[in-house]
């Protein structure tokens, strides 16, 4: 049992998933049946599988829910907040459940609990009573109720394969087409060998008159032959198939001692099969049985079948489940190989030599390649964390008594495991200061003449390397002038600062430290972390963060992340005796700048660039290792975050690099300016600069106080 | 350290030189010892940081440990080595001014740090090791290297 318990995890994560996503669908629209179905079908499976897995529990819970959702589904009861939010209890305790699997006896009385509320509810709305916990489990997840129901199927001679509905929409399509579906069922004899060759034999045959689309029992459980002596087949038959040969061809394979294939005609999304076409010796009374639950899964409809299933059915044969440490590992070890591929093409090139020249390129070439190849492991789409939002939302507003429509776009977009997995938080944050502090009540929001509901915004999309999310909600938007007050009141800045602030700088103080812009702490947001906490975290993956607002029309955040962590491209630069990395997203330009060009104003050098005023700073200097030396012409390598823009002088340009990031030790607290170190292709250790640091307020100037102490 | 029963217990210990002074570490947390070698500065960090080096693909920072111990800087010589000691799970290069050679000490010869010299700071000081007439002390590394305080030499040695 434990090797599938990750596998059950997994799936189970999904269902909760699924039913989280239909709840929240089903409270904005109570007339989409389709969701309550899809729940329905999630909490069966979840049940079928639980109890495959021996947690009882976890059963029991959503046996209940189960219940509840059939006679939502009726129409006996109808569907409202209270029910959603009961709902969503019961969600998250066997969310609970699943996250602490060992010990689940703990569960018992909470369980208990939320049974009689489940019960209560649909008890009191009608008298009917609740399906047994025995008969419900049927689903396709249970094999062991598959067995027991396969014994008395015996009877019929007939075992029909459970279809999902998936499935009968390929059989659908495919009829509609003019394309027929048989049911084959191929009887071995007594006794036989080799049950899974034989087995597979007759699945070889079949599949030359066309696609199988579905198996009973499974092929898996086929290959294990967790079989008596039947097994059953669902063809979509070419156009051409002559059932007399392929009937032919089955028993001409040895031990096969009887086939029966009938053709599936299917209503209304519910199949039915007719009576067997050809009946080899001539088997009595082999009817189909109905399929037992088909007027529940029948009435799926086609669109949401099709939007849920392909993710519920991931071919096992298709993916490979891998350890993340096992990944890095990997990741790691592509790290030095390309930082040896450098060395060795440098060594390479002192030879001259044309068939080493050659052979290093194709060298380079495969090595790239394999990087890239390496890096796409590791993405994952941006939706696995985009999937907690909703509910977050919903919750929230609830709470704060806001009615906010959460929209999200672009969930599918992939990047780096690493930066999925720490996004979150901030993301969190920004979204719990559009609910609290963004979208104003309704009350308000009616005075301006605004739509009731709130909207919220929340955008994934690729530009370039880089991966852009954005938060945009269409609330009050920021006030510069209170930001500017708060500002002052909080010693940030100077009032005499402050007056001559323009607007777009005044925003952007909320994102320094020990500024909060909530008037009232509310529990939401007042949980101690500020703008600066989402900043610092989003600078820490190398991205930036962005604040757009217009006042009364709303605020938008725009976070740009870097695509991956572990490798990026970089232009090495030299200043003094050192060479230092500069990644290539936060340049913007190179420029050779002669003395003339360069004036001072308060003590600060600058120049003007396309009418645009460019501080300058001698980057040896701002890292204490030199001073500034006058020259005939000066390198100057533009540099940009979020929008801070400056130049930085170095003494050499020495051309772009791509570079393995190492982090620096745990001994060294973190430098701002310095986003980690890489070693060269000649074995030394050079920095890599972190731009957004450097230009952080009041900060250039990061190693004078240390290099001259 | 060691109860005195135990005199068959034997430690080893890299033995190395600042100033005139000799100090110990247990051979267990030395994981090579390099020839001085370039190191990239490391701006905006602690004084007593010199850089970082690279050490087969992993970077690893080197202490300049007469700096920590607020000792003039000293030349670098042929003598001059980096012992690279783990702390914590990581690796760390200490800068020192001669490796001697490797000590075996039976564990009776290790004394606990004694308590009553003026100004010698006993946090500092795992013990001292005895060897004929020489006297080795035994840093407490861990401690020397994550607290941010000043130490002179005075405070790890056992000289009035």
């Amino acid at each position: 049992m434990e090797e599938y318990r990750d596998l059950f995890l997994a799936e189970a994560q999904e269902y909760l998933q699924n039913m989280t996503d239909c709840m929240l669908e089903l409270e904005k629209d109570p007339t989409a049946t389709e969701n309550l179905t899809e729940m329905f079908r999630a909490a069966h499976s979840l049940k079928g599988m639980s109890g495959t897995m021996g947690y009882e529990l976890i059963m029991k819970l959503t046996h209940e829910m189960e219940n509840l959702l059939d006679k939502l589904r009726s129409g006996e009861i109808s569907v409202g907040t209270d029910l959603v939010n009961l709902l969503f209890e019961a969600v998250d305790l066997v969310q609970v459940m699943i996250n602490d699997l060992d010990n689940q006896k703990n569960f018992s009385s909470d369980v208990q609990a939320l049974e009689k509320k489940l019960q209560g509810w649909y008890e009191s709305a009608g008298k009917e009573e609740s399906r047994p916990l025995e008969k419900g489990i049927d689903g396709e997840n249970s094999p062991e109720d598959q067995e027991t129901e396969r014994d008395a199927a015996a009877k019929d001679a007939f075992i029909k394969a459970e279809l999902n509905e998936f499935e009968k929409e390929m059989l659908k399509d495919a009829a509609s087409r003019g394309e027929n579906s048989y049911h084959i069922n191929v009887w071995l004899r007594e006794g036989s060998l080799l049950k899974s060759v034989r087995s597979y034999m007759v699945y070889k045959v079949i599949e030359k008159h066309g696609e199988i689309v579905k198996t009973y029992p499974s092929m898996q459980a086929m290959e294990e032959e967790k079989f008596d002596r039947d097994f059953s087949f669902l063809l979509l038959g070419k156009p051409d198939l002559d059932i007399n040969e392929l009937e032919k061809s089955i028993k001409g394979i040895a031990e096969v001692e009887k086939v029966i294939i009938s053709s599936l005609f299917l209503e209304d999304g519910s199949e039915k099969a007719a009576p067997p076409l050809q009946e080899a010796q001539g088997t009595a009374g082999a009817n189909a049985r109905e399929k037992r639950n088909g007027d529940q899964g029948g009435a799926v409809s086609s669109q949401v079948a099709k939007k849920v299933q392909p993710s519920l059915n991931r071919s096992s044969e298709k993916t490979v489940r891998v350890e993340t440490a096992k990944l890095d590992a990997l990741v790691n070890l592509v790290g030095e190989l390309i930082i040896n591929r450098t060395r060795v093409l440098e060594l390479g090139k002192q030879f001259k030599n044309e068939n080493l020249e050659a052979s290093l390129e194709q060298l380079e070439r495969v090595t790239t390649e394999l990087q890239s190849a390496v890096m796409t492991l590791r993405m994952v789409p941006i939706k696995q964390v985009f999937d907690r939002f909703p509910r977050m939302v919903r919750d929230l507003s609830q709470e704060r008594g806001k009615e906010i429509e959460l929209i999200i776009s672009g969930e599918e977009t992939e990047l780096d495991r690493t930066i999925v997995n720490q996004i979150g938080d901030p993301l969190v944050h920004l979204l719990r200061n559009a609910v609290d502090h963004g979208i104003e009540d309704e009350e308000e929001r009616k005075r301006k003449g605004k739509r009731p509901v709130g909207t919220i915004h929340l955008e994934a999309h690729h530009e370039g390397s880089h991966v852009v999310v954005s938060v945009e909600d269409d609330g009050s938007g920021i006030d510069p002038e209170k930001v500017k007050e708060k500002a002052v009141q909080k010693n940030i800045i100077t009032r005499e600062e402050a007056e001559v602030m323009e607007a777009d700088e005044a925003i952007r103080l909320i994102f320094r430290s020990g500024f909060s812009t909530s008037a009232e702490v509310t529990d939401i947001s007042g949980r101690g972390v500020g703008m600066d906490v989402v900043k610092t975290s989003i600078e820490a993956l190398n991205g930036t963060v962005e604040v757009k607002s217009e006042q009364g029309k709303g605020s938008k955040f725009i976070l740009r992340l870097p695509l991956t962590l572990a490798i990026i491209r970089t232009l090495m630069v030299r200043a003094g005796e050192e060479v230092f990395a500069i990644p290539i997203e936060a340049i913007r330009e190179n420029l050779f700048v002669e003395p003339h060009e360069i004036r001072t104003i308060q003590q600060g050098k600058v120049i003007t660039l396309r009418e645009e005023v460019l501080p300058l700073y001698c980057l040896k200097e701002e890292l204490g290792m030199g001073f500034f030396e006058e020259q005939e012409v000066y390198p100057v390598v533009v540099v940009q975050a979020g929008e801070k823009k400056a130049g930085f002088i170095v003494d050499e340009l020495m051309g772009q690099q791509e570079v393995v990031i190492k982090s620096l030790s745990s001994f060294i607290n973190d430098i701002k300016g310095v986003a980690g170190a890489t070693v060269l292709g000649d074995g030394r250790v050079t920095l890599i600069l972190d731009i957004a640091g450097l230009l952080e307020d009041g900060r250039v100037n990061v190693g004078k106080e240390n290099f001259n102490h | 350290m060691a109860s005195n029963n135990e005199a068959v217990a034997e430690v080893q210990m890299v033995a190395f030189k600042l100033e005139k002074e000799e100090f110990a570490v247990d051979i267990h947390q030395v994981r090579e010892v390099l020839k001085m070698t370039r190191v990239t500065p490391l701006p905006q960090s602690a004084h007593y940081i010199e850089g970082l080096i690279n050490l087969r693909g992993e970077v690893i920072p080197v202490v300049d440990l007469r700096k920590r111990f607020e000792l003039p800087e000293g030349e670098r010589s042929e003598q001059t080595r980096i012992i690279i000691v783990e702390i914590q799970d990581s690796n760390v290069g200490l800068i020192v001014d001669s490796v001697t050679e490797v000590l075996r000490f039976s564990s009776s010869a290790i004394q606990p740090p004694p308590a009553r010299i003026a100004g010698t700071r006993t946090d500092l000081i795992k013990g001292v090791g005895k060897v004929e007439e020489r006297l080795l002390i035994i840093l407490n590394l861990e401690r020397i290297l994550t607290t941010e305080e000043i130490i002179s030499l005075e405070e790890v040695t056992l000289s009035k």
